[in-house]
């Protein structure tokens, strides 16, 4: 664990604007001390950075504002961050590290699925409050789990589905399915699955393959020999620039492909012409503006991402929009609980269900914490840039289908 | 079908013939120094961040990468080399140090590829023209036959080297019977530290080579590399270079028509039954017998 730059670097903005204060009044004023991992290597590194900068600007945002008011007086919001080196064995340590040691008041969850189904254990076990910025796979919400709630993520079964939806529109009768083996890609590919069943589509193949895998070669020819028109294959960034590349090698010309990822400025910056025409999505994008309840709106969000982290690599994306709502949302349960205690907390949450529209989308969660809303738009990578195809309220473009046969690209 | 399998065929030679590169510098590394090098994987990916920063700084393509890879990861080997080895040789127990030496190496370098990189997966945005070739029914990637074809180039430069030539022919000598050489006048110190850089300047071309055959890398895409290099090494029987080069073959076929047949997620189990197989039935190597005369 790599804690002292970490917290070192996530005090920052708080230490900042306390200094700016009266020091009396820092000090009259615990600070509530969140806490959550973030991984510096690993698999869910890229992405759990992202989310860590969006829960950064709204730590910015919210104590640029003084704080959150609990029983008539203002307290300042501090991050506490540790790394978790994307491993689901180190994760529950971490956690209860924070909770035990750091002694933080509610937590918000580590990235992705694997990783936040172990944490959850052990927020649960201490009785904390634990916030879900990027965790869909359903079975979390399954396990009974009382103080977890997905403030901005939406259920891994429904997350696949706006391009079915989209590719069913366009005329796509026959599609094939791969999926990392994990629970965020399997949680996602069962629900696009099941839509496309529903919507009368043929699913040609339903194949998954082991984390480690280097090679999709065969996949991809196995996915084209079933006469699938179209292929949705799903895992993370690393494995879908190999998937776009070697569907482009092999020339496997399918009608449409989609990879979830593949409008993400990493991957658009690494793939080039292997990303183009392909659909995904996304919760991020400037053509997409949600009339926000609470927090910043998107040009905002962005805008403070820039200022704070002028040098960072990569501009905000997806997950910044996702973790930054979260810290939203949190704000609200905590204003409305006037409690840190973790099932006032939960209640609260509850009862806010269907009443916040933030950056990412409308809030609306079950009792099991499940998000319904905060649905993803399509997108498609054309030549000269990215554009929303699906749903049709917010789309900027007609989607290009069939996609030209790369024979036919230039 | 049909095409599947002959899809699985040529590409299993092709990613076969990469894993053979990767097996022979780590063979020839133990064979030598008696080094199991668990950071080997490492030099391997740090030849394919060297063919990226190439391409991406400088516009340098990946085919003329190879030899600066070869030159640079050659002379960083000879310098690591009397770094770290000798020191090695003073320990009570030399292999099990080397076996900590070497992991401690693999996370350190690892770290240093993170620091300069970020964990973000990396690919080189670069394509042959044609893109792709059609062999039969079936489409191959340009990049796979030209990496395949410099795998061919290599191997055979170094059976020359090894079979036709004094230095190799020492070498051999050094695998077979470490004491025995230096008994009729060869410097094996001298020896060793050119077999350290060899498999190491070899380690760096395999990682343009990967570059070119699975294009997303990472900092941490080391381990995998090093584990197909034991799977490998171990099948081809230690420290025998031929018996490498067939085995990374056989490893590359068998992991590419497991795929073909098998669902996608069972072909990793394939390179680990190959593994507990031939340890099993002949722990040896399929060449083993060779390197026991």
């Amino acid at each position: 664990m790599q804690r002292r730059p970490f917290l070192l670097a996530l005090a920052a903005p708080a230490l900042l604007a306390a200094l700016g204060s009266s020091p009396a009044a820092a000090q009259a004023e615990k600070p509530i001390r969140i806490g959550m991992t973030v991984a510096s290597a690993g698999t869910f590194a890229l992405q759990a950075q992202s989310g860590s900068r969006g829960v950064e600007v709204w730590i910015d945002d919210v104590n640029s504002r003084g704080g959150i008011e609990i029983g008539g007086k203002k307290r300042k919001v501090e991050l506490v961050k540790l790394d978790d080196r994307s491993d689901k064995a180190l994760v529950p340590r971490v956690y209860e590290t924070l909770i035990k040691d750091e002694k933080v008041d509610l937590l918000f969850g580590p990235f992705g699925s694997t990783l936040t189904s172990t944490a959850a254990n052990a927020t649960e076990t201490a009785g904390k409050f634990m916030v879900i910025w990027s965790a869909s796979a359903d079975s979390i919400y399954k396990q009974g789990y009382k103080y977890i709630v997905s403030a901005t993520q939406q259920a891994g079964s429904l997350l696949g589905q706006p391009p079915v939806r989209a590719l069913h529109a366009l005329g796509v009768k026959k599609i094939a399915f791969a999926y990392l083996d994990e629970p965020f890609p399997a949680a996602l590919t069962q629900g696009a699955i099941d839509l496309a069943k529903q919507l009368g589509m043929e699913v040609t193949m339903d194949e998954k393959f082991a984390k480690g895998t280097k090679d999709f070669n065969i996949l991809i020819q196995k996915a084209k020999a079933s006469g699938a028109e179209a292929f949705y294959p799903t895992a993370y960034e690393g494995d879908q620039m190999t998937i776009a590349r070697q569907i482009r090698e092999s020339n496997a010309d399918f009608k449409a492909v989609v990879l979830f990822y593949a409008s993400q400025p990493q991957f658009l910056q690494q793939a080039g012409k292997d990303g183009h025409y392909v659909f995904s999505e996304t919760l991020l994008h400037d053509k997409i503006n949600w009339k926000v309840t609470q927090g910043l709106n998107r040009a905002q969000m962005v805008e403070r991402y820039n200022k704070l982290f002028p040098d960072a690599k990569f501009p905000a994306d997806f997950q910044t929009a996702l973790a930054y709502g979260a810290g939203v949302i949190t704000e609200a349960i905590i204003k409305n609980a006037q409690s840190l205690d973790a099932a006032k907390l939960k209640d609260a949450a509850v009862k806010l269900s269907g009443k916040i529209v933030t950056v990412t989308g409308e809030y609306q969660i079950d009792e099991t914490g499940k998000q319904f809303k905060n649905e993803f738009a399509v997108i498609q990578t054309l030549p000269n840039g990215l554009e929303v195809v699906y749903p049709p309220a917010v789309a900027t473009a007609k989607a290009v289908y069939p996609v030209p046969p790369f024979a036919k690209r230039n | 079908m049909e095409s599947l399998v002959l899809n699985g065929l040529i590409n299993g030679l092709i990613v076969g013939g990469v894993y053979a590169l990767i097996g022979l510098s780590l063979t020839l590394l133990y064979g030598v120094l008696r080094i199991v090098n668990f950071a080997h994987g490492e030099f391997v990916i740090g030849g394919s961040f060297l063919a990226y920063v190439l391409f991406n700084s400088l516009g340098i393509p990946p085919l003329l990468a190879l030899p600066v890879a070869a030159v640079s990861f050659f002379a960083a080997g000879w310098l690591a080399y009397y770094l770290l080895i000798p020191r090695l040789a003073r320990s009570d127990d030399p292999e099990i140090m080397s076996f900590l030496m070497m992991y401690g190496m693999s996370i350190a370098l690892a770290a240093v590829m993170l620091l300069m990189f970020e964990a973000d997966s990396r690919s080189i945005d670069y394509a042959f023209k044609p893109i792709s070739m059609k062999v039969g029914p079936i489409y191959v990637s340009t990049a796979r036959i030209v990496a395949f074809g410099v795998t061919v180039v290599i191997s055979a430069a170094l059976a020359w080297f090894l079979y036709r030539t004094l230095p190799g022919k020492a070498l051999r000598a050094t695998i077979m019977n470490r004491e025995a050489i230096q008994i009729v006048g060869v410097d094996v110190e001298k020896l060793s530290a050119f077999a350290f850089a060899l498999a190491t300047g070899i380690a760096g071309v395999t990682g343009v080579l990967i570059a070119l055959v699975f294009p997303a890398f990472n900092a941490f895409s080391g381990a995998e590399y090093s584990i197909i290099g034991f799977i490998v090494v171990v099948l081809g029987g230690l420290g025998n270079p031929i018996g490498a080069l067939i085995a990374g073959i056989i490893y590359g076929l068998a992991e590419q028509l497991a795929t073909v047949f098998l669902p996608q997620a069972l072909a990793q189990i394939v390179g680990f039954g190959i593994l507990v197989g031939t340890i099993l039935i002949r722990p040896t190597g399929i060449l083993g017998w060779r390197a026991q005369r």
